[in-house]
């Protein structure tokens, strides 16, 4: 198969087009079974997916790489009922949402069953990682102090109003885009973005200044 | 100083950058006059600011992101690989043998069913024809007693002829 013998080890598309073409012809491309323009699909859009599933995944990167993994494989399982009402962009993010949403709820299940018998907690492996990555500057436990805490409110935050915060805030989408890929209309979001904002103020209001 | 509240909405619309043209010279307005406003906008920025700053997520390495590539890869080939014979074939064989398959069977099924349905009816005597039967024997039935009788007679006869053949014989 030709999709096997392309150019894997450097990530680049095999068709060597395929970076001038916009995101409606590689998808049809894909769709006809042209792999090489999945793969310049992947290539465009996997270091953003990484972003979004890693903040989503309130920074447990194994499992934002999977769900990253997951999405793009579930995409392209699914490129027959993707109609072109939105863009590729769009509809991908909103399987990416949904993956990464599904999967941190199966995890929260699962760890509330089993965390009685387990002696360490996730959240541990990523401040030790953390701790091994950064100088202990005043500065530098400032900012992860910042850090933790920001991360605590946003998961004290309910779950629509952080995504809807996280796709505005952190990933720069419009409201129009960030309600096709919530599913619902740009009233909600608006709604869920200025909760979302004025709850964070609330419980961050000692950093402000 | 806070915020006009009737503005709360315009401010938040203005620092995500979802402002409309015509809003956005109204809101311009306001805020040169307002310094509670530019006030609270100053601030929201520098906490949307903060939070984009910590909230950062690492890189992707070009080895991490390869390996994702090539995961991906590998799963809808083994997806190909295992997939059934007629999706090998391409969308539009397989349906059309999914319909040259339905129209075969439509084609059996009314076959079967006109042969059931148009079918010559086979010659089994009808109730006119077993009245009919009922009626002859009722025929000979009321005449039983004249054959009867006329079994009865063909015996005299033939008793009669028998002596009278005896009779004409010659005396021994």
């Amino acid at each position: 198969m030709s999709y096997l013998a392309s150019d894997s080890e450097t990530g680049s598309a095999a068709e060597p087009n395929a970076p001038s073409l916009d995101d409606d012809r590689l998808v049809r491309l894909a769709r006809d079974g042209a792999h090489w323009a999945m793969e310049e699909l992947v290539h465009r859009y996997r270091n953003k997916a990484f972003a979004v599933a890693y903040r989503l995944c309130s920074g447990q990167k194994q499992d934002a790489e999977d769900f990253t993994q997951e999405a793009f494989l579930r995409a392209f399982r699914n490129l027959r009922k993707f109609r072109g009402h939105a863009t590729f962009y769009t509809w991908f993010y909103r399987i990416l949402v949904n993956v990464c949403l599904d999967g941190k709820r199966r995890q929260n299940r699962w760890q509330k069953l089993i965390s009685p018998w387990l002696p360490w907690k996730r959240g541990e492996n990523r401040e030790a990682e953390d701790v091994a990555g950064h100088s202990d500057t005043i500065k530098e436990l400032s900012n992860r102090q910042l850090s933790r805490d920001i991360d605590g409110a946003m998961q004290a935050l309910p779950e629509k109003q952080r995504v809807a915060f996280q796709l505005k805030a952190l990933e720069g989408m419009s409201i129009a885009e960030i309600a096709q890929v919530m599913g619902t209309a740009e009233g909600t979001v608006k709604s869920h973005l200025f909760r979302a904002t004025h709850s964070l103020r609330q419980a961050l209001k000692d950093w402000e200044g | 100083m806070d915020a006009c509240r009737d503005y709360q909405e315009t401010l938040l619309l203005d620092v995500y950058g979802e402002l409309g043209y015509k809003e956005r010279a109204d809101w311009e307005q306001h805020l040169a006059s307002c310094l509670g406003c530019r006030e609270e906008r100053q601030k929201m920025l520098r906490f949307l600011g903060r939070i984009k700053e910590s909230s950062l997520p690492p890189e992707l390495s070009p080895e991490k992101a390869s390996a994702l590539s090539w995961a991906i890869k590998r799963k809808l080939s083994g997806r190909d690989a295992d997939s059934h014979w007629w999706d090998r074939l391409g969308p539009f064989p397989a349906r059309a043998m999914a319909a040259v398959t339905a129209g075969c069977c439509v084609v059996v099924l009314s076959g079967w069913l006109a042969l059931k349905w148009f079918q010559v009816p086979s010659p089994v005597p009808g109730p006119a024809a077993e009245i009919q039967l009922s009626q002859k024997d009722l025929e000979v039935i009321r005449n039983l007693e004249l054959l009867e009788e006329l079994e009865t007679l063909r015996k005299l006869v033939h008793v009669i002829d028998h002596d009278d053949a005896t009779s004409r014989s010659p005396q021994i």
